[in-house]
């Protein structure tokens, strides 16, 4: 009884861990996809295509943000 | 006493610790991916970005046609993008607000004394300086400013 419940224990861990990966792994695509779309919505409203991109860079600029956040944070509870 | 009654409250429910953190950790499998999942799509999809685009294309419309410059419509246009992307900064203040709150504490505490001290140079008895610090202290426990200074 008690083996059977660490087992599925773990088996959710794992699934939890793999999750977060993906998640992980697949942030990189969707940051690309969204930016292209809003410096095409930039270019479309007639900002010029260096701007669009330098507003689209800092559209990015998010995602690290969240990521250096979420290190800091784990890193803080850690401690 | 309340560790024992949550043991026999397990117990009477046929709970190990095992089968306990089972269920917490098939709760949290399911919940934490879908949660992140939901708050990267609000500001990470081809929609949101479309949405943000839009935005900020028009706000940069409605500035270089009422007259701006276009350095300067552009700047302004970036300050506009920041209010959408401040999704950062939320982030750190919700993760620091913690160490905040107890900086605050520790400065308030320092304003008082140095006040009291201030006072007692300036004539106020030593005694009557003590007294009020410990009323204010006191007072700023109550509105949970200062933790309560055990007597």
């Amino acid at each position: 009884m008690k083996i059977t419940a660490i087992v599925k224990a773990g088996l959710h861990l794992i699934k939890l861990i793999l999750n977060l990966g993906f998640l992980w792994l697949t942030l990189g695509w969707k940051v690309r996809k969204a930016r292209k779309a809003f410096e095409e919505e930039l270019m479309k409203g007639g900002i010029p295509k260096e701007v669009a991109k330098k507003l689209g860079k800092k559209y990015a600029s998010i995602k690290n943000e969240i990521m250096r956040e979420i290190r800091g944070s784990v890193w803080r509870m850690g401690r | 006493m309340i560790g024992d009654n949550e043991e026999i409250e397990r117990k009477k429910r046929g709970m190990s610790d095992a089968e306990e953190v089972r269920e917490i950790l098939g709760a949290v499998s399911k919940e934490i991916p879908s949660l992140i999942k939901g708050i990267i799509a609000s500001v990470f999809s081809e929609e949101a970005g479309r949405n943000m685009g839009k935005a900020a294309a028009a706000f940069y419309k409605e500035l270089k046609e009422s007259g701006m410059p276009d350095e300067v419509a552009i700047k302004m246009t970036e300050n506009y993008i920041s209010v959408f992307t401040s999704l950062g900064d939320l982030m750190k203040k919700f993760t620091k607000g913690r160490e905040r709150s107890t900086k605050t504490k520790k400065e308030i505490e320092e304003i008082v004394e140095e006040a009291v001290e201030e006072a007692i140079e300036r004539g106020v008895s030593e005694k009557l300086g003590k007294e009020i610090e410990r009323r204010v202290k006191k007072k700023l426990a109550e509105k949970g400013l200062l933790e309560e200074e055990e007597e």
